[in-house]
């Protein structure tokens, strides 16, 4: 059976200023994978997920989540992961919970309050009074309570401690639906290694790989980490 | 989802304007008292004291005022453009509807916060006025704090009655929703022309230039009426609706102003967003 295209990314350029950030970019990525996007500081990772959520207009090209343009449709199919605390200061947890189940159809309230009892984040603390680790923490499981078709995760475990990073990854490989996939953005490739299905290696906002894990493995020998060093060593 | 977007705007300025409500009608009762005591106190001593503390109260007063306009226009760009911005803008509603609940929000609570501080002033005006001029009632003092909002002088308005405080709401209203639409258009240019830091010069800097626009359209309204009032024809004319008829001008260009800004904001959201 031919794999359905999710996400169709054609020839995307975004300057900032007169610098380019993403040069005439494409990937197609199909439903159900687990998708690591990697690459060095600056190579356009957190552009070219900000321009699929529909945060950021590109200069040139087209983005489409199951052939909806960025709007009201492909939102509600995406669900967002920042690599900043983007819950408002003033929103308890339970406030936050609150929140995407009152704005998001997809949302499992039951699903949050278990996440959140089990990491141990208190409900009636304000966000800005959290840790920053709890404060990721939060944000990652009011995400990953969706069941959206495409999680776009910038830099998900890069704030956590050991012991929560794993949890974060069973929580990611669980989570999502059969149908539903992940493209996940991070510089810890060692931790993320076993959970992906697919990776992408971008340089200068240009597509430099784009491969199945397991085939890339048994192909080169390597680790993806050993890939990934030997492919942008400086 | 209209409803939802708005419940979520006023809890995440309910903080900051509980205090405000409490604080100005508190402000504008200890000017009154101040103003009754400095007018039955003969003592200069004393008298200096006061007054000093009248004119204290009364810049606290007009600044808790330009507070909350202040605090509408950082918690749009907070809330818009700031980090808040990256839950706010992938929420699955119509841009429109979420500028609109920003909107709309605004303008309840200023012109709510508005209506407080008017009868605030007034009863601030209205204690110092009857130890002064014994025997006006407090409506000569809302009066008077009418004829001072509107740059008017006293002749022009009549008596100060239910119609004037129906037409002064509405036109509060329209006045105000121009004002929200004008500042949240120059917070979104500076946010999609400008990245990164520079988002928040560039915001601030479109409120100024809107601000300055915003006083050269002002001064073209109000230069109509005063043209007509030097040729003096069209007051005859008109006779007492006259003042009425140019407040409703006013009122329609405003409410035109603010549909457009709306517009215009809305596309650039849509079209020009760069949330760097």
């Amino acid at each position: 059976m031919q794999e359905r295209p999710l996400l169709e990314v054609s020839g995307l350029t975004k300057y900032y200023r007169s610098f380019p950030s993403l040069s005439d970019f494409s990937l197609t990525l199909t439903e159900g994978k687990i998708v690591a996007l990697l690459g060095p500081n600056g190579s356009g990772k957190t552009t070219l997920i900000k321009i699929i959520a529909g945060l950021l207009t590109p200069n040139a090209g087209s983005v489409s989540v199951l052939g909806c343009p960025p709007g009201d449709q492909s939102r509600s199919m995406i669900a967002y992961l920042p690599d900043r605390n983007s819950i408002p200061g003033w929103m308890t947890s339970e406030q936050a919970v609150a929140y995407f189940a009152d704005f998001f159809q997809d949302f499992d309230r039951v699903k949050a309050e278990k996440m959140l009892a089990d990491l141990g984040i208190p409900l009636d603390k304000p966000f800005s009074k959290l840790s920053k680790g709890m404060r990721e923490k939060v944000q990652l499981s009011l995400v990953m309570s969706r069941a959206a078709k495409l999680y776009l995760l910038d830099e998900p475990i890069s704030g956590v401690d050991p012991a929560a990073r794993e949890y974060i990854l069973r929580t990611i490989l669980s989570c999502h639906a059969p149908d539903a996939t992940v493209l996940i953005s991070t510089h810890l490739i060692a931790d993320v290694e076993e959970v992906i299905d697919e990776f992408v290696f971008i340089r200068d906002g240009r597509l430099v790989c784009y491969d199945s894990a397991d085939e890339a493995r048994k192909r080169e020998g390597k680790s993806l980490d050993e890939m990934f060093r030997e492919a942008f060593r400086c | 989802m209209l409803k939802k977007l708005l419940k979520y705007d006023f809890l995440s300025i309910k903080r900051f304007v509980i205090p405000l409500l409490l604080l100005t009608p508190a402000v504008a009762f200890a000017i009154g008292m101040i103003g009754y005591l400095g007018n039955r106190i003969h003592n200069s001593v004393v008298e200096i004291g006061l007054e000093t503390m009248y004119v204290i109260g009364l810049i606290a007063l007009f600044l808790s005022i330009a507070l909350l306009p202040v605090l509408l226009i950082v918690r749009y760009y907070i809330g818009m453009f700031g980090d808040a911005g990256y839950v706010t803008l992938l929420l699955p509603v119509p841009r429109k509807l979420l500028l609109l609940s920003k909107v709309l929000y605004a303008v309840i609570l200023t012109t709510g916060y508005l209506v407080v501080a008017f009868f605030s002033i007034g009863f601030a005006f209205f204690v110092t006025q009857t130890i002064l001029y014994p025997g006006h009632t407090i409506f000569y003092a809302f009066h008077l704090t009418l004829a001072s909002v509107k740059g008017l002088s006293l002749g022009f308005l009549g008596d100060f009655n239910a119609g004037v405080a129906v037409e002064l709401v509405f036109y509060v209203i329209f006045l105000v929703t121009f004002i929200i639409n004008l500042f949240y258009t120059g917070v979104t240019l500076g946010a999609v022309v400008f990245q990164g830091k520079a988002k928040i010069g560039g915001a601030i800097g479109f409120c100024i230039a809107a601000y300055m626009a915003w006083s050269l359209i002002k001064t073209l309204i109000e230069a109509i009426p005063t043209m007509i009032l030097v040729t003096g024809d069209a007051e005859e004319l008109l006779g007492s609706s006259f003042f009425f008829f140019v407040w409703i001008a006013e009122t329609v260009l405003y409410a035109c102003f603010s549909v457009g800004l709306f517009f215009l904001n809305a596309r650039l959201i849509d079209r020009k967003l760069n949330l760097a």
